[in-house]
């Protein structure tokens, strides 16, 4: 077993897990994080995008081992308690870019990345910074305008 | 699984005697899908992601040196290589998607050997070498000559691949990187080929040229370049170069693309550098 002291969602956390463990598996089933979603378990999908140390990764890629005492890690649950999470969410909302809602955690994520890099993305930025994250439902044109909305462009 | 992530490379090579057999993981972009998509989990695994001497980009007499931990999104936007290696740090750029570009490195890149691997064609064009540090040793190898067969490098068992030394180019009159992939993002390559030239006049006085996604491993054209050297770029040049390029093409047919159209785009790719 591997012990480790995170800051999840702004809280430090002691966690434990097997060393096989992937760190969507150790949101999900260890912390009972299930906002992130495991879509194609093989990073093409993006839906199981969380930040760790303030960038954007796949937790399905992330043999939860490698990270080490002190790791920050933001997911979705996080998100909705900050000032740019709160602004991201209520976009997707306005902007009706939710239908079936399994690719909106990893969206979400993405598109916190992004506004925290970049403050106002013209559309080919957002689409670039996107393009790791798959949506079945949308068609992807509401996604960009949430995020337009998100930065005041709209 | 044994897991053990060393902090520092000392650490790594007293770990990596004992075990000589463990799957280092870096990025693990590559690794950590096909041991879950395989059910394949190996029984020990040294992450170097804790080594963070292996992550620097920098610029020291006459050569780029990156460390092979930096990330595909590091090298993409590093102002070094932007300005001095601009093909290498497009390449970068089209890797995967943003999450996958902060995760994939480098070392992970080369050391994986896939043929489809986008930063070999551009590494090999820039003549670029590998340091491999072992416990006691350091050597220093072309990449072209790293490469033994598909996913196979003649990377010793007790060596990591510390870096990349890449000299800085002369003034040339063309570097280019082409990719073929179903969309622009995320997508594997069909194929891809990276080009070098310069020319005195209108003859060719150096050029390079290399493929992904045709042959076992990333391969440098060395004959095609051979033919051309010296040569003003004619179309009956061109056309003769095309053949002899054939002749390197061994792209098989697989869920990307058939070997038919391999070759075929292969030879587009090429026509499109040499310029018709």
């Amino acid at each position: 077993m591997i012990k480790r002291r995170w800051k999840i969602n702004g809280k430090n956390t002691q966690v434990e897990f097997s060393e096989e463990m992937r760190l969507i598996d150790v949101l999900r089933e260890t912390l009972d994080l299930v906002g992130t979603k495991e879509g194609c378990g093989e990073g093409e999908c993006g839906a199981c995008s969380v930040i760790v140390n303030s960038t954007l990764k796949l937790s399905c890629l992330l043999l939860a081992a490698t990270l080490s005492d002190g790791t920050e890690i933001l997911t979705i649950e996080g998100a909705e308690n900050t000032p740019l999470g709160k602004r991201i969410q209520k976009a997707f909302m306005t902007a009706n870019a939710v239908q079936c809602g399994f690719c909106t955690p990893g969206m979400v994520m993405a598109t916190y990345y992004l506004l925290s890099k970049v403050k106002k993305p013209d559309r080919e930025t957002i689409k670039s910074m996107l393009s790791g994250n798959l949506c079945r439902c949308t068609g992807y044109k509401s996604i960009f305008e949430a995020v337009e909305i998100a930065t005041g462009r709209r | 699984m044994n897991f053990f992530s060393p902090k520092n490379i000392d650490e790594f090579f007293n770990i990596r005697e004992r075990y000589p057999d463990a799957i280092i993981l870096a990025g693990g972009t590559d690794l950590m899908a096909q041991w879950h998509n395989n059910r394949n989990i190996p029984d020990k695994v040294i992450s170097v992601s804790g080594i963070r001497e292996l992550a620097f980009i920098k610029e020291e007499k006459g050569y780029v040196e990156i460390g092979s931990l930096s990330t595909h999104s590091e090298i993409s936007e590093n102002k070094t290589v932007k300005k001095i290696l601009p093909s290498l740090s497009y390449a970068a750029s089209l890797i995967g998607a943003p999450a996958i570009r902060n995760m994939g490195t480098i070392g992970g890149n080369i050391a994986n050997a896939s043929p489809a691997a986008d930063l070999p064609p551009v590494l090999l064009i820039y003549d670029a070498s590998l340091v491999l540090k072992s416990k006691n040793q350091i050597r220093e190898l072309k990449l072209y000559e790293f490469y033994k067969g598909y996913k196979n490098t003649v990377i010793k068992p007790d060596e990591i691949i510390f870096s990349i030394r890449i000299p800085v180019p002369m003034q040339v009159d063309k570097v280019e990187f082409y990719k073929v992939g179903t969309r622009q993002a995320q997508s594997i390559a069909k194929l891809s080929l990276a080009g070098f030239l310069k020319k005195e006049k209108k003859e060719v006085e150096i050029v390079r040229l290399a493929a992904g996604s045709v042959a076992p491993v990333p391969i440098r054209l060395f004959e095609v370049e051979k033919y051309i050297t010296g040569r003003v770029l004619t179309r009956s040049v061109v056309s003769d170069a095309c053949d002899i390029l054939l002749k390197y093409l061994k792209p098989i047919s697989d869920v990307r693309s058939t070997e038919e159209y391999r070759k075929i785009a292969m030879k587009g790719l090429l026509l499109r550098f040499l310029g018709k």
